[in-house]
């Protein structure tokens, strides 16, 4: 058994080994490889940037820019230290206690440990050099520099705890059912959020900064560069009042954390699976409105994709998922911009992000797809279960968005326009998602875990994003151009708008058809390696 | 639970006394008590959902009881789960591993992590992956390990340190039988050394070929225990069990449609 300094040393160490090995070649994830050299490049790319603020932002900015970078930018950071790996899929084994939960640590020598190895890394070095830069940029002395030190480390502090605290809570909630939808909406919103401010950056105005700023600067994430910002000059009550909140929240942090970490390395994951059983002589699978669909094996499929869609976690995920993103998209869209044309190609564009998602029809669910596979009906059957999901993530956004355009909009057009547009689009994303799935099989998070995320294993994440670039990128070529043709017909030319939903329709129906027959000739030859990629214990 | 008090030494390596775990409204174990003999091979056996992965992971700290004390070598489990830890080791089902080691690292971090000198990690290290057949598998990264070799690693990884007391939840499940030999070969020696191992399965022959005590445990309690020859009392052990736990069906009068004729005009008719 081993304490204190011998401890943080081998949890050191071990995060070292472990950096080290992303960049081996491995037989079972071979784009792990590919993953942590694009990490690697983007870490140097990103510590790179912040050597050259640190050296040039003095000289560009105004002092009150770079006040207001300070906020923005801490903010930036700390916030995406917390959702970053939610976001990505990222896993750091080395904060993961269930991979220490049988060695004799001490908890306060686990705590210690994880700190430490959590600190070790890219991720930690591109935000520790970007807050070295902020107050290199603040400091208008020496002594101010100095002074602004605390501050600093304060921030680390902020961004380090909250991140542990948030993911520990969330793998502790991903236990049971309930839990793991609202540990999938938080880490959804969160995501969404980041992702919406990131929508916002090219849309807002200096005042609209200002103002963020200010609202930051009394919260976790932007106050500790306030505190940089008082600390340079030399406003010793601001700083010290802002260091002392977030040292109280620190200390809450640590606590919350301390505590989810005994809770999860003593309690199970077990969970109730009970469910209603059926009435006798009642269809357990076609049961309820389900009697609708056909007894075959196609409608078999569809049935199990909407009982999944109402109890797998997994499930639920993606449809949140896909749905909050779409949303943030459109809302930042249609409340920034005058209604008009973007609103309306907003819809089609918001079902674009919930690509990742909805392309991976393969890979939703390896128990459930092990059993289509060993069943073998025949690949449309297999293909109908697995699209009713693409279909609901990527028709919910949109049908939420046509009331969202109707309700600020104030007139039918756009609603016209994105109904028209929807069931086509549906039908073109699900069967381009269907062609494409088999080179980016990534496991659909289950929940809101952080630490039960194996696509980050594989580099596979990596791989999916830049598949889905080129994907979007050409989907939305194909759809931009018909709804742009619907919007200008929609403005009272309505022989001209049927034509044009006609070609709508046929394109993106020809799309669909065309994927799904490429996915169906695919799926023999590809159903068992896609299955052990997506699971790794499923001997196949 | 009492508070942790430690039991004087006797030959006793593992005391389970009324161990009791709910999960909602399920009460998975309800008031085992089981006592193992220093030296023995232990097999805990039930069917599937009776309570011995629930039991198994009390035992090594990896779900806390509701009720009930349980002490290791002598030392309670949950009032001092360091100390305890250092007397045991264990192979839960499905515990996460380091994938991004390799097979040799992740035992030298172990071995740091326990204390253990560099050089005893190395000789132990490689003679661990010697005798499971890993050996050419010591540099491959885990993330690359079949369910076998992963079993294999998880292994050494749990006697590296020469615990006093090994829990292993079943072991052989999804294991080729060269590995699981070669796993029985490393149990069977870590036995004769004076090494106490409890494991968990349902594999009534496996148990039998090699335990030589045995709980049969039925809806979270223990239903029969001790030396496997007097639970068996001159029958096969599977006939016991199933006496014990019951459940057997009578499928001669039923699944008439498997007959081959009918099945053959079922599958035409459809």
């Amino acid at each position: 058994m081993r304490d204190g300094p011998a401890v943080l040393r081998a949890f050191a160490r071990l995060k070292v080994r472990l950096l080290r090995n992303g960049f081996r070649r491995s037989a079972e994830s071979p784009w792990a490889l590919f993953g942590a050299i694009v990490s690697m490049v983007a870490a140097v790319v990103a510590v790179l940037g912040a050597v050259g603020f640190a050296v040039l932002g003095r000289r560009w900015l105004a002092p009150a820019d770079r006040e207001l970078v300070a906020i923005l930018a801490t903010s930036g950071l700390v916030l995406g230290w917390w959702f970053g790996p939610l976001v990505s899929g990222g896993v750091d084994e080395t904060v993961d206690p269930m991979r220490l939960v049988l060695l004799p640590l001490g908890r306060r020598d686990l705590w210690l440990g994880q700190v430490v190895a959590g600190f070790i890394g890219p991720a930690p070095v591109v935000v520790a050099s970007w807050i070295a830069a902020i107050v290199a940029v603040q400091a208008r002395s020496l002594g101010s520099a100095v002074a602004a030190v605390p501050a600093a480390l304060t921030a680390l502090g902020v961004a380090m705890l909250g991140s542990r605290a948030l993911a520990a809570t969330l793998a502790l909630m991903s236990r049971s059912r309930r839990g793991a939808d609202v540990a999938a909406l938080i880490a959804v919103v969160g995501a969404a959020a980041v992702f919406a401010a990131v929508q916002m950056a090219r849309l807002v105005t200096r005042s609209t900064l200002d103002s963020a700023a200010d609202v930051l600067a009394w919260t976790p994430p932007g106050a500790a560069g306030a505190a940089i910002v008082a600390a340079a000059r030399r406003e010793w009550g601001d700083a010290a009042l802002r260091l002392g909140a977030l040292w109280a929240f620190i200390a809450a942090a640590g606590a919350v954390w301390s505590r989810q970490l005994r809770r999860l390395m003593s309690t199970s994951d077990r969970s109730s699976g009970v469910v209603g059983a059926p009435g006798a002589g009642e269809s357990a699978l076609f049961g309820g409105w389900r009697r609708l669909l056909p007894r075959s094996p196609g409608g078999a499929a569809v049935a199990k994709e909407l009982v999944y869609l109402r109890r797998s976690p997994g499930r639920r995920g993606s449809l949140l998922a896909g749905t909050v993103l779409g949303l943030a998209y459109v809302a930042v869209i249609v409340t920034q911009l005058e209604l008009g044309v973007p609103a309306a190609l907003a819809a089609p564009v918001a079902t674009l992000f919930t690509l990742q998602y909805s392309s991976n029809q393969l890979g939703v669910d390896p128990a459930a797809f092990w059993i289509e596979v060993v069943v073998g009906p025949e690949p449309s059957a297999r293909f109908a279960g697995r699209q009713v999901l693409a279909i609901a993530v990527v028709g919910l956004p949109m049908l939420v968005t046509a009331g969202l355009l109707v309700a600020v909009d104030g007139s039918l057009r756009s609603l016209v326009v994105v109904l028209a547009v929807i069931p086509p689009t549906t039908l073109a994303v699900a069967g381009a998602g269907s062609a494409v799935s088999r080179w980016f099989v990534t496991p659909v998070p289950d929940s809101g875990n952080p630490f039960a995320n194996r696509q980050a294993m594989k580099g596979a994440g990596v791989l999916t994003a830049l598949g889905a670039t080129v994907y979007l990128a050409g989907v939305a070529a194909v759809i931009a151009p018909l709804e742009w043709g619907l919007w200008w017909a929609s403005d009272g030319r309505w022989g001209w708008f049927a034509v044009i939903a006609a070609a709508a329709w046929i394109v993106d129906w020809l799309i669909w058809r065309i994927g799904t027959r490429i996915a169906r000739a695919q799926i023999g030859a590809v159903e068992l390696s896609v299955l052990s990629r997506l699971d790794q214990r499923v001997n196949v | 639970m009492t508070d942790g008090r430690e039991l004087p030494g006797d030959d006793r390596a593992v005391v389970v006394r009324h161990l009791v775990k709910r999960f909602g409204a399920k009460v998975a174990v309800a008031d085992v008590n089981i006592d193992v003999p220093r030296g023995s091979f232990y097999g805990v056996v039930g069917p599937n959902g009776a309570g011995k992965s629930t039991t198994l992971k009390m035992c090594t700290c990896l779900l806390e009881p509701d009720h009930g004390d349980i002490w290791i070598d002598g030392h309670h489990v949950w009032s001092d789960p360091r100390a305890a830890k250092t007397r045991f080791g264990a192979l839960p089902d499905d515990l996460p591993l380091f994938e991004r080691l390799t097979g040799r690292e992740f035992l030298e971090f172990v071995g740091v992590f326990r204390g253990l000198a560099s050089d005893l990690v190395l000789d132990r290290s490689g003679e661990l992956l010697e005798v499971l057949g890993l050996s050419d598998a010591g540099n491959v990264l885990v993330a690359d390990y079949s369910t076998g070799m992963r079993k294999k690693i998880g292994l050494a990884a749990a006697i590296l340190h020469a615990p006093r007391v090994l829990f292993l939840d079943e072991p052989f499940e999804s294991v080729d039988p060269v590995s699981a030999r070669s796993i029985q070969t490393v149990l069977e020696r870590f036995c004769g050394a004076g090494g106490t191992v409890v494991w968990s399965s349902h594999v009534m022959d496996t148990v039998e070929r090699l335990c030589d005590q045995v709980a049969i445990v039925h809806d979270g309690r223990v239903v029969a225990a001790g030396p496997i020859e007097q639970v068996r009392a001159g029958r096969r052990l599977e006939d016991v069990f199933i006496d014990a736990v019951g459940g057997l069906t009578d499928a001669s009068s039923t699944l008439s449609w498997l007959n081959r004729s009918d099945a053959g005009e079922a599958a035409d008719g459809a």
